[in-house]
């Protein structure tokens, strides 16, 4: 037991003196995690949404139904329903009228119709708007399909942004683009209906047709599901964003650690040191062991160094103290151990399989790369082929991220992310042992 | 006489990436006695390192077994493993720790703690004479300092048993010789036994009580240096060098006519294949063993060596040198029978080939 200590102690010792790597355990995904929290969201509010209200200058110059659609979608009707805009089609009340809490562009901008374009421009300039969405006066005519207009190609929405605002500019130009998208989506569909039935000779029919039939499809309802996803984490229950991204970012150096810190075994392989324990009177599976705990210890050391470090970060900004992660300390606890008992496993078998510490850090980090990215340590991952989806689940950043969100949410249920994290690690050091232990050469 | 290492038909056999096998070592029996120096002398490549590697424990043998103080290092490896200390051929250190701090981890790989752990590491400081210098980190010092604490971690434990593997390789001149004594206060004054290997004939001639003589995996010959000498009978070698010059077989063919010689051969030496480091004097001994450095300091890229064997060298040189009828020489040597005459006459080689 005391042989086992003495490799961790040196281990963490050698790891906690070297400055290089400090800066990459801890100052490197403190500051990431931040950044993209603070980039996505504003933090102090805590709210759902976490941009809301960026000031937008809207000018209808359109003088088709369109044009219309944006206004609906951007600004609220004044006394609910009863002063609600007409809809771009009138087809009756199949179409449940949009209501403001269900449209998440409301929150997200502050949209205020402007009458002439040079004017929103200049209020841009000025800084009174982040933007100014420009409709041009033959948008709906040039996106409509007719049978005299087989061409569904609109002149451009104009998006005047401030670029002072980066942030905010960029949701308003993917906002904008995006019910662009939609509208032209919606008209190739209708187009290309049309075009087989004419192609079936039944043009008589198909002129006939009533557009109203593909309304519920396209209309302005449909529109706020596509651009709901431009808003991050829209749960009931509004988590901080430095939960998710904290979690996912420390998880994810966590692993640059873990394979770091397992293939010093090779790098000692190569400096001789590894030779020299093992012709020290200490069994084999000592030394494993002693390799496995002093890699646990480094990454838990880590883990819990970022997830008190988060918390600060998050209460300094929230001006008092803000417990993100929750206060379930025991289970807090427990994730943090499985997390850094699967890390350190993956760590070991990278390294049982490798033949250089080179070799090892380079298939570590296309390893970290990859579950960072599974895991959505870099962006909000939403729905994925069933293909994907299942090899996110050798992530371990993403069962992680989805523990620590489960218990920042103020629920305990992580029993399936602690069985996965458990299960990942020790399959892996299970593996890697056998493979330490019946290596030839040291 | 105890013996403190009996190695018995030790094989090891590597495998390589592309699959082919190597027999490293072929079959290795070992005696070596309480309280000796006992050096393997044996070429580049010979199997040295790997026999040490079995019979410390660092790698299993592909058959064999080894009885160090009595326990089978393959089937008792702690037991084993506590009465031996190793000096690797490599340094093996933690550059980024203070010499303390490395003599203290590995102190207690050895199952030292506490008091007894801060004696020995004072201890084993000051016989390297490193006492004021145990603070600095290792990769701040000197080839010559590591090499001492390369050496002071394998004594911690006050081992019964020293392997060092060509302990002296890269070292200057100054650095060599501290090592050589060292060998020499381990037997003295610590009753250690010393396992030393080499490659250098100088080496192993002035520090063994035994040598065994190990080329490719096998052990050719074991024995004093004075039982092994006597194998080669009472031959004296007589070295003559011609320099740059060359020389026809047919005009060796009157030294061979005369009475009392053996043998005579001659080969010519590439120098600049050397790896001579300028100033060096060991590095020239090292490769060559003769007595030829003026020739390498004048920049000559080849030379031609005569080796005659005959009973009696002093008295047929004279003879010799008329035999060769004028060919001019650069140098002669006459040698008694040497380690290096026991390895050309097991091997038909020179060591240092
Ligand atoms: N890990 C290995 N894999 C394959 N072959 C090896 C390995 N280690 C050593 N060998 C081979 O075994 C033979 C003996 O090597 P060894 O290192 O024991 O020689 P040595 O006498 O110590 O030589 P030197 O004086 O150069 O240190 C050499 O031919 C070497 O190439
Ligand atoms: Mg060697």
């Amino acid at each position: 037991m005391r042989k086992i200590w003495t490799i961790i102690s040196l281990d963490v010792y050698t790891t906690f003196t070297d400055r290089s790597l400090l800066l990459l355990m801890f100052a490197t995904p403190l500051a990431l995690a931040t950044i993209i929290a603070v980039a996505f969201g504003d933090i102090a509010s805590g709210a759902g949404a976490p941009i809301r209200d960026i000031p937008v200058a809207l000018v209808n110059l359109d003088e088709g139904d369109n044009g219309q659609i944006f206004v609906d979608l951007l600004i609220p009707a004044q006394n609910g329903d009863a002063e609600r805009p007409a809809p771009a089609l009138d087809c009756g009340d199949e179409t449940p009228p949009a209501t403001t809490e269900d449209n998440i562009l409301l929150e997200l901008t502050d949209t205020v119709l402007v009458a002439d374009a040079e004017t929103a421009r200049r209020q841009v300039d000025s800084g009174r708007y982040s933007a100014a969405i420009i409709i041009p006066p033959d948008f709906s005519a040039g996106l409509e399909f007719t049978p005299q207009n087989m061409n569904v190609d609109p002149p451009p929405v104009e998006v005047y942004a401030d670029l002072n605002r980066p942030i905010s500019s960029d949701v308003i130009r993917s906002v904008t683009q995006s019910i662009v998208n939609q509208m032209l989506l919606g008209q190739i569909a209708i187009a290309s209906t049309y075009q087989t039935l004419f192609d079936q000779g039944m043009a008589a029919q198909s002129l006939a047709l009533d557009p109203c039939v593909f309304a519920p499809a396209f209309g302005p309802d449909a529109y706020t599901v596509g651009i709901a996803q431009q808003s991050i984490a829209e749960d009931e229950e509004p988590l901080n964003l430095l939960v998710i991204f904290g979690a996912a970012q420390a998880v994810f150096f966590a692993l640059f650690t873990a394979s770091g810190s397992a293939a010093s075994i090779l790098e000692e392989r190569r400096n001789g040191t590894l030779q020299r324990l093992t012709v020290t009177p200490t069994p084999r599976w000592q030394i494993l062991i002693g390799k496995l705990l002093s890699t646990f210890s480094n990454v838990l050391l880590q883990l819990v160094f970022l997830f008190i470090a988060f918390v600060g970060v998050a209460s300094a900004l929230e001006g008092e103290l803000l417990l993100i992660w929750g206060t379930n300390w025991p289970l807090i606890a427990l994730m943090l151990l499985v997390l850094s008992l699967a890390a350190a496993s993956i760590g070991m078998i990278i390294t049982a399989l490798a033949k250089t510490a080179e070799q090892a850090n380079i298939v570590g980090s296309v390893i970290a790369l990859f579950m960072g990215a599974a895991g959505g340590a870099f962006f909000q991952i939403g729905e994925l082929p069933p293909l994907f989806e299942a090899i996110t689940r050798l992530s371990i950043v993403r069962w992680g991220e989805s523990a620590f969100s489960t218990l920042a949410a103020g629920s305990s249920d992580i029993w399936l992310d602690a069985a996965a994290m458990g299960l990942i690690g020790a399959v892996f050091f299970a593996v890697s042992a056998v493979i330490f232990l019946r290596r030839e050469d040291v | 006489m105890q013996t403190i290492v009996e190695a018995r038909g030790l094989v090891k056999t590597y495998r390589r990436n592309d699959g082919t096998e190597v027999q490293a070592v072929k079959g290795v029996d070992l005696d070596i006695q309480k309280g000796e120096i006992f050096s393997l002398l044996g070429p580049n490549g010979a199997g040295k390192t790997t026999t040490i590697s079995m019979i410390s424990g660092l790698i299993k043998p592909t058959s064999g077994d080894a009885l160090i103080g009595g326990y089978s290092i393959t089937k008792q490896p702690l037991e084993a493993k506590r009465l031996i200390g190793v000096i690797p051929q490599e340094i093996a250190l933690y550059p980024t720790l203070s010499a303390r701090a490395n003599l203290e981890f590995f102190g207690k790989m050895y199952g030292l703690f506490g008091k007894e752990l801060a004696a020995r590491v004072d201890e084993v400081l000051d016989f390297i004479d490193l006492t004021d210098r145990q603070k600095d980190r290792v990769d701040t010092f000197s080839g010559g300092m590591k090499r001492r604490v390369n050496i002071g971690v394998g004594l911690l434990h006050r081992p019964q048993l020293v392997y060092m593997d060509e302990p002296t390789v890269g070292i200057d001149p100054q650095n060599r010789r501290r090592i050589l004594d060292t060998v020499f206060r381990l037997r003295d004054e610590y009753d250690m036994t010393v396992l030393y290997t080499t490659h250098l004939m100088e080496e192993a001639q002035e520090l063994s009580d035994r040598v065994g003589i190990i080329d490719h995996g096998d052990v050719i010959a074991m024995g004093t240096q004075a039982e092994l000498t006597k194998q080669v009978g009472e031959e004296d070698r007589i070295i003559i060098s011609l320099g740059e010059e060359q020389i026809e077989e047919a005009n060796l063919e009157p030294i061979r006519q005369l009475t009392n010689v053996q043998s005579v051969r001659h080969e010519v030496i590439r120098l600049d294949a050397l790896p001579i480091v300028e100033n060096d004097d060991e590095a020239v001994v090292d490769k060559r063993g003769t007595g030829s450095m003026l020739a390498v300091r004048s920049g000559q890229t080849t030379e031609t060596i005569i080796t005659i064997t005959a009973l009696g060298g002093r008295k047929v040189l004279s003879q010799i040198i008329t035999a060769l009828n004028g060919i001019p020489i650069q140098s002669v040597e006459v040698r008694e029978p040497d380690l290096e005459a026991v390895f050309l006459n097991l091997t038909g080689r020179a060591l240092r080939d």
